[in-house]
């Protein structure tokens, strides 16, 4: 908890408190209720003017006692708190009540009987105290609820709000990159291929131009259309093969072989595709003589990418965060996470699909 | 000089061999692999070459497991985009 004892210099600590309706009634009533209950009137009936006279007197009475306390347990707020000193804030509570009330009763009741002329009635005037301090207990302990209630409730607020902000420095963090390194090896394929196939050279930065305009389309955005990193990631294996030639493969089909649309409406965060084939063509050895054959199927809630498990028999170190990377943002943005699968020789991983 | 190529990614091989016979016209290139595998294998059928210049990361693993396995007996010149591999590159 955050409620910590606050500067003086602070400011107005206490929000208002609204209780004006609460004591409009609660003044009076006390103040006609407890006199009437506990026979301080005596003899007196309404045909008497002194019983109104003393009608008065009891309510002056009963807003002396509650606006004095009110003062009070704001007073006690702004130096002790429940949850740093709670023993000594109940003390104090009960103290300052007892201590303001109790005195204030009876000389409220002496002055009472002062000007009724009539002789102090002792067991009314234990009665009355013993009342009013009950009373007060009652009251301040409907305050302190109240003020709980609402630390509670901002605190709430505020937990909330760190979470989401929380969830959003994560995800930016998270956030998806092609491997540098790409960029670097498709120039140098790009150099080479110039001066021996224009056309082919023509298509492979038409391609790599595509690939970054995506990427850059996406900064920001943290769910994306099937559609869209589908295209992207064609023109991202084409350049991948222009480099690699037939060493590598890229099958994409739906659940049972055939071609199957994707759903236009289904998303996922972007880049979660290239990823999985980027890990996929770093991690596996290949060559023309023993092509690594990936395939990608499209299903109703997911897609599914998946190839044979060929370590290489070294290579370089960061490998999983990509995948550790994308299972958390899949589980941020969709509540599902990856489901990877590496039995049977295969290495399988079922990126979900969010629906709008 | 006799050179022995090692390189994954062919257009990237190709390219280098042309920009060795641009640099040094007296180099001939007696040998190339895209793999580990296939430069181990060249390297132990073959006498060594003067030089040998070679892609870190191959086909089936890094370049470094030919000097794990004692397979290189002459110079080598390590090429390489991953930074990360320059200090193991000199041990």
């Amino acid at each position: 908890m955050n409620i910590s004892v606050p500067n003086p210099d602070d400011g107005p600590l206490i929000p208002p408190l609204g209780d004006g309706p609460v004591m409009a009634i609660g003044i009076p009533a006390f103040g006609i209720a407890i006199p009437l209950l506990t026979g301080l009137y005596g003899t007196l009936t309404p045909a008497d003017p002194a019983f109104w006279g003393g009608l008065v007197w009891f309510v002056a009475m009963s807003a002396s006692i509650w606006l004095g306390n009110r003062w009070l347990l704001l007073q006690q707020r702004r130096h002790l708190d429940w949850f740093g000193q709670p023993a000594r804030k109940l003390v104090m509570l009960i103290a300052a009540n007892v201590l303001y009330t109790a005195p204030l009763t009876l000389a409220g009741i002496a002055a009472w009987y002062q000007l009724l002329g009539r002789p102090i009635d002792i067991a009314a005037l234990q009665i009355v105290t013993l009342t009013n301090v009950i009373c007060v207990v009652f009251v301040t302990h409907a305050y302190e609820t109240v003020f709980l209630i609402r630390e509670r409730e901002s605190d709430r607020v505020r937990v909330e709000r760190l979470e989401r902000n929380r969830v959003e420095g994560e995800l930016s963090a998270l956030t998806a990159q092609i491997d540098p390194h790409f960029l670097f090896n498709s120039l140098n394929t790009l150099g080479h291929v110039i001066a021996h196939d224009p056309v082919r050279a023509r298509d492979f930065c038409d391609r790599l131009a595509e690939v970054y305009r995506y990427v850059l389309a996406c900064r920001g955005q943290q769910l994306v259309m099937l559609d869209d990193e589908l295209e992207f990631v064609r023109n991202y294996y084409r350049l991948l093969a222009l480099r690699f030639g037939a060493a590598i493969a890229l099958v994409v089909d739906g659940a049972d072989g055939a071609d199957a649309p994707a759903d236009p409406r289904a998303r996922l965060p972007p880049l979660a595709v290239q990823t999985l084939l980027e890990n996929a063509v770093k991690h596996n050895r290949f060559d023309a003589a023993d092509p690594l054959v990936m395939r990608l199927t499209l299903l109703g809630d997911a897609v599914r990418f998946g190839h044979p498990t060929r370590p290489r028999t070294s290579t370089r170190t960061g490998a999983g965060l990509g995948l550790a990377n994308l299972d958390e943002r899949c589980r941020l943005l969709t509540g599902r996470g990856l489901a990877v699968d590496r039995a049977g020789g295969r290495f399988t991983v079922t990126v979900p699909l969010a629906r709008p | 000089m006799k050179l022995f190529l090692a390189e994954d990614e062919a257009p990237a091989r190709e390219r280098l061999i042309e920009t060795i016979a641009r640099v040094e016209p007296g180099a001939r290139i007696v040998g190339v692999a895209g793999s580990v595998r296939e430069a181990a294998a060249w390297l132990a059928g073959h006498p060594p070459p003067d030089l040998l210049l070679l892609d870190v990361q191959l086909a089936d693993g890094l370049s470094f497991e030919l000097f794990a396995q004692g397979a290189v007996s002459c110079p080598a010149i390590f090429a390489t985009a991953y930074d990360e591999f320059v200090l193991e590159a000199f041990k």
